[in-house]
């Protein structure tokens, strides 16, 4: 392993994710912001062979060295003039972890040092990776270019080599910086991601709550097995989660410019997996009902509903418009993937129905899919519900606009899946539709972190824990805590809708 | 308040005992976690692992025979100096109608884990194919074996195709022999 190598892609991705925070002015915590740049920062850098690729640039060592460099400076030019205004302090890191979080956070080091010493150690092996993104990668460091001996190849066995370039680049970077098998991109984005996870449920949560619901979270069997085979699922869930997460941020505070950091979260996660296009059409509603509801003149509306899918669609078209047609020495024409039946919507009803009864219940006649459910997600679907169905009964009150526009995302995963799979026949129930619904989950934690039962143990545990202080009536903040309130600026006020 | 914190601290303890104690949850910590020190598959444990750190050695850990495979014709064909080789691989109902149970690479898979371009009987290059690869009996000195054979021409090679493709047609006709009316 190259650690100076490694060491310069780590800084790469946090620069780049940094960077592009501070262009769209969003203000976090020190420990969420450092989290969040690194996830991005990692689909940031998956740009840099692929833009090479698009100028016809050889793809060498020093060249994506160089292209790292000069991609992490264009996105800091707005850093580097803050900086030397002097406007920018040192952020000032808080861990405060209380006693009692230890055995989860301790339980969590140890599964996650078992994942990142898998994901380092194993070569590839996914078949989709392994016929696809990762086999044009390994010939892309040979030959510099992603359009590479691959293509000479009979590939009617396969489509894997149409999949965007998100893995291909990761894996032609860190192939040529990091180690030979690459692949440890993948447990920056699970450990920040889990982390990240961890610190939104203690913000609205007891620690103590939010570690058992942490725990049911972190040891879902196949989502964990994700965080060492090398796929696009486990990232585009993130993205996709990371994209309603703001969105939820904008519908709290009304600052435009969170809006438009969500849409480039929706944008990332389009670009990891296409069909996340679809997904973030199916969110054009609540888009609708909320700029009504605040009273938004349409001529914005309209423009805010486009740019929310004309940049997913951008990343979407750079790909599948432009680099596989005008690049890609093969013929594809995604019409003939689509299903031209459209009036037959017995498979959408198939696949809600199988997807429900297998996947979520684990109900099958087949012996082998019975509780399948289980292997796959563990008990985290059924506490979900539990909790549901308890705060439908006793707390329908206490709703949160954040609460409620997760479980809007917990619906748009559970009935974009199967119309994905009535709109492309290829997307099938145990592969496909099985990963995708990853997405729901972290919308459903986010959902428990506002639920009114958690609320009421949470605060049941803080009076008995600190008498002394909770005793005291202090205000609840209106808003999510987790964003540090920016100083009334020209420049917020400016963001404010 | 110190007392409380490892009242809770005891509480969350007793949890993850509780937690891991389920059979669901202390199965997947068993197959999943535990297993990277205590399995019964030497190279699964980090002990293993932490002194096998050659990429060559992790590969045919964890490709295993697929792997091994595509590398052995790959060192054989250069052994007889072969020039474009292209090789054409057997379906898998010909592997397992001879009795293996090898999985045989798709055509990328070959060439990523070797660099030799191969080709199956239903491909369109099919008819450039100039080395098989074949199920050699057993022969009372070596047992049943996967070999490497050149293809000298047409008739060659149609006759492995026509074998393989009755390997591929008796696999289906038991299949619907099987299925349920």
């Amino acid at each position: 392993m190259n650690f100076i190598g490694f060491l310069f892609v780590l800084i790469g991705h946090f620069l780049s994710g940094r960077g592009t925070l501070a262009i769209f002015n969003i203000k976090l915590k020190p420990l969420v912001s450092f989290l969040v740049s690194m996830i991005l920062g990692v689909a940031l850098l998956s740009l840099v062979p692929f833009i090479l690729q698009l100028f016809y640039i050889p793809i060498t060592h020093s060249n994506i060295i160089i292209g790292i460099a000069v991609f992490c400076l264009l996105l800091n030019i707005p850093t580097l003039i803050r900086l030397k205004n002097g406007s920018i302090t040192m952020p000032k890191l808080n861990f405060n972890i209380q006693l009692y979080e230890i055995p989860v956070l301790a339980v969590f080091i140890l599964v996650m040092l078992v994942s990142v010493w898998r994901c380092f150690y194993y070569p590839p092996f996914a078949r989709d990776m392994l016929s696809g993104p990762e086999a044009i990668a390994e010939y892309a460091v040979r030959e510099h270019t992603m359009l590479n001996s691959i293509f000479s190849l009979n590939l009617e066995s396969t489509n894997n080599h149409l999949k965007p370039p998100y893995v291909t680049d990761l894996q032609i970077i860190y192939k040529e910086l990091v180690c030979p098998f690459g692949q440890v991109w993948l447990s920056i984005i699970a450990v920040c991601f889990l982390v990240w996870s961890f610190t939104l449920l203690r913000e609205k949560l007891h620690p103590f709550v939010a570690g058992v619901l942490f725990l049911f979270f972190f040891t879902m069997p196949d989502p964990f097995a994700y965080t060492y085979i090398m796929l696009f699922d486990y990232s585009n869930m993130v993205f996709f989660f990371a994209g309603f997460y703001f969105l939820i941020q904008y519908m709290e505070k009304k600052e435009y410019n969170l809006f438009l950091f969500s849409v480039v979260m929706f944008a990332m996660a389009t670009y990891i997996r296409p069909e996340t296009l679809v997904l973030e059409g199916l969110i054009l509603p609540l888009l609708f009902f909320y700029f009504r509801k605040e009273k938004v003149p349409g001529a914005k509306m309209l423009i805010r509903l486009a740019i929310f899918m004309i940049v997913p669609f951008f990343f979407y078209e750079i790909w599948m418009g432009v680099f596989v047609k005008y690049y890609m020495p093969i013929h594809f024409n995604v019409n003939d993937e689509i299903n031209k039946n459209f009036g037959n919507l017995s498979p959408f009803f198939d696949r809600l129905g199988g997807m429900t009864k297998v996947l979520i219940f684990g109900i099958s006649d087949n012996p082998g899919l019975k509780d399948i459910n289980l292997r796959l997600y563990g008990y985290f679907i059924y506490l979900f519900l539990l909790i549901l169905i308890i705060d439908l009964i006793f707390f329908r009150k206490k709703f949160t606009t954040e609460g409620k526009v997760a479980l809007y995302g917990v619906l748009v995963v559970y009935i974009g899946l199967p119309f994905l799979g009535y709109l492309i026949p290829w997307v099938d129930l145990m592969n496909t539709t099985k990963r995708g619904l990853y997405k729901m989950f972290p919308l459903m934690l986010l959902y428990m972190r506002t639920s009114g039962v958690l609320q009421m143990l949470s605060d049941g545990l803080k009076k008995w824990e600190l008498p002394a202080i909770t005793g005291a009536k202090t205000p609840k903040p209106a808003v999510a805590n987790n964003t540090v309130k920016p100083a009334a600026t020209a420049t917020n006020k400016k963001n404010k809708k | 308040m110190t007392f409380k914190k490892i009242i809770l601290f005891v509480a969350s303890c007793l949890i993850i005992l509780i937690f891991f104690h389920t059979e669901f949850y202390g199965n997947w910590f068993e197959t999943k976690i535990y297993r990277a020190w205590d399995s019964e598959i030497e190279r699964e444990t980090f002990d293993y692992q932490r002194t096998h750190l050659n990429p060559e050695q992790r590969k045919i850990d964890k490709l295993q025979e697929t792997y091994t495979f595509s590398e052995q014709v790959a060192a054989y064909l250069k052994q007889m100096k072969a020039k474009n080789p292209l090789v054409l691989l057997p379906p898998q109902e010909y592997i397992n109608e001879k009795g293996g149970n090898m999985i045989i690479p798709e055509p990328i898979v070959f060439y990523y884990h070797c660099g030799v371009k191969g080709a199956w009987y239903t491909s369109a290059n099919v008819n450039q194919t100039n080395w098989a690869i074949i199920v050699q009996p057993p022969n009372g000195i070596t047992p049943q074996q996967l070999a490497i054979i050149p293809i000298q021409n047409q008739p060659e090679r149609d006759a492995i195709i026509a074998v393989y493709k009755h390997a591929v047609d008796s696999v289906k006709a038991r299949q619907q022999a099987n299925s349920p009316k």
